[in-house]
């Protein structure tokens, strides 16, 4: 099997991961609440994965971290403590479903900013003009899930940090593969990330880091281990946040995912952006298919996105998949990032490394690929 | 041998004092305080040898920790 689907979750992980799992599953009891050995074990491997988090992503405190489900939940969690009646939000035009329809749900006005796949300065532009409009929360999609196309988040950073106005980040794509610093971010009011993604961690975490006193109201209020006598929710962080018992073999396994992206010091995003410039110029070679690509490539991580003159996406792909080779065809839940490409219509075949991909594989895809493409 | 118990509000602040104490040489364990030694139910404690505790006042003094109380 080829897996090149390291973007909707990546699929080889570390050992490690598997092992922290199964031993938090037969050792860790019920997190934050009693006072015996397998509880006080789950209490410290939680603890131990904010203090990794910290570590990776340039945070002040453990207690900044939040643990979600996913990152869908962290940015419900973000939007939902970040709007009122006064928000006006500005989002990229390469935003996700889980960013577009809470704002959707809610009534949240949003204004849309435009720009083409790639064009760092057509979405500073853009921005500018959304804080002219009276933005006053601006929701950025750090790497495009569906292109792979990286935001000037530095240059978008200042300009909002000068203007007063927060951002809430949305890491999905980039967490793991692309340095986050969260001290330098002065605008970043929350940072949101799935743990099984880029992170190599396990389906059902996520993680919301919060960077400003500005977030307030959970999404969920419940019990949390701490001021029991209270009938309201606890103000202090985390457990505003995280009500009920966390996904304790999960984040085991998120640890061991991080623990491992810090050991390997960046290595992992610079071997998936490089396997993307080596696919990018081996599908250049193969007619009728045209692939999305930044002219500089440090503008794009590792995700890239094809489609066929003739073919429907989604063919390709289940072709594709009849050899062992994993990819995801169509929107990706990301409908705003297709209008902005013009390829709402096709949608793309997307190919997503991760740092245990080889150049082999890829070698292998575009055989498999011309010969699918000949049949057809 | 005497112990002395820092009374924290959460697990994970009691869990950020035990690792603070550790900075400073001073060693620690989660413990859940009585109820008649508490402000709140379900406080978290970190129970430390009483002849640590000047270094552990001074450590959390100078790292701006603030426990809910201390005996």
């Amino acid at each position: 099997m080829i897996y090149f689907d390291n973007a909707a979750t990546s699929l080889q992980k570390p050992h490690e991961v598997y092992w922290e799992m199964q031993a938090a599953m037969q050792r860790a009891g019920g997190y934050g609440r009693s006072g015996h050995r397998p509880a006080l074990r789950a209490g410290e491997l939680v603890y131990e994965c904010r203090e990794l988090a910290v570590r990776l992503f340039g945070l002040e405190a453990p207690e900044q971290v939040i643990f979600t489900m996913n990152a869908t939940h962290a940015l419900n969690q973000a939007i939902h403590a970040l709007t009122d009646a006064q928000t006006h939000a500005a989002i990229t035009g390469y935003e996700h479903n889980s960013v577009v329809r809470p704002l959707e749900e809610r009534g949240i006005p949003y204004e849309v900013m435009h720009s083409a796949p790639f064009d760092a300065e057509g979405l500073l532009r853009a921005a500018r003009h959304a804080l002219e409009n009276g933005a006053n929360l601006f929701i950025m999609n750090h790497m495009s899930n569906v292109f792979g196309g990286i935001i000037p988040l530095e240059a978008l950073d200042s300009l909002l940090a000068d203007a007063g106005i927060p951002m809430i980040v949305d890491a999905s794509q980039s967490a793991g593969a692309i340095e986050i610093n969260a001290k330098r971010l002065r605008s970043a009011a929350a940072i949101c990330m799935p743990g099984h993604k880029g992170l190599l961690g396990p389906q059902g975490t996520g993680m919301l880091l919060i960077c400003s006193d500005k977030l307030k109201r959970p999404l969920m209020q419940g019990g949390t281990g701490s001021l029991s006598a209270e009938l309201k929710q606890p103000q202090l962080l985390p457990d505003r946040f995280e009500s009920g018992t966390p996904n304790v073999p999960g984040i085991a396994g998120l640890a061991a995912g991080l623990r491992y992206i810090l050991r390997e010091g960046g290595r992992a995003g610079r071997q998936e952006r490089r396997l993307r410039e080596i696919m990018a110029e081996s599908l250049a070679g193969i007619a009728g298919i045209e692939t999305f690509t930044a002219s500089e490539s440090i503008r794009q991580g590792g995700v890239l996105s094809f489609r066929h003159s003739g073919i429907a996406s989604e063919t390709i792909a289940e072709c594709l998949a009849e050899y062992g080779i994993c990819v995801r065809a169509g929107l990706h839940c990301a409908p705003l990032a297709h209008q902005s490409a013009g390829t709402l219509d096709t949608g793309t075949v997307r190919i997503s490394f991760s740092p245990f991909n080889t150049r082999t594989e890829i070698r292998d895809f575009c055989d498999k690929l011309c010969e699918i493409l000949q049949k057809l | 041998m005497r112990r002395a118990m820092i009374v924290c509000h959460s697990q994970t602040e009691a869990l950020k004092c035990v690792r603070l104490l550790e900075g400073a040489g001073v060693g620690g364990t989660l413990r859940k305080p009585p109820r008649d030694k508490i402000d709140n139910s379900c406080a978290w404690g970190v129970r430390i040898r009483a002849g640590d505790l000047f270094n552990a006042r001074r450590r959390m003094q100078e790292k701006n920790f603030c426990p809910s109380r201390i005996y």
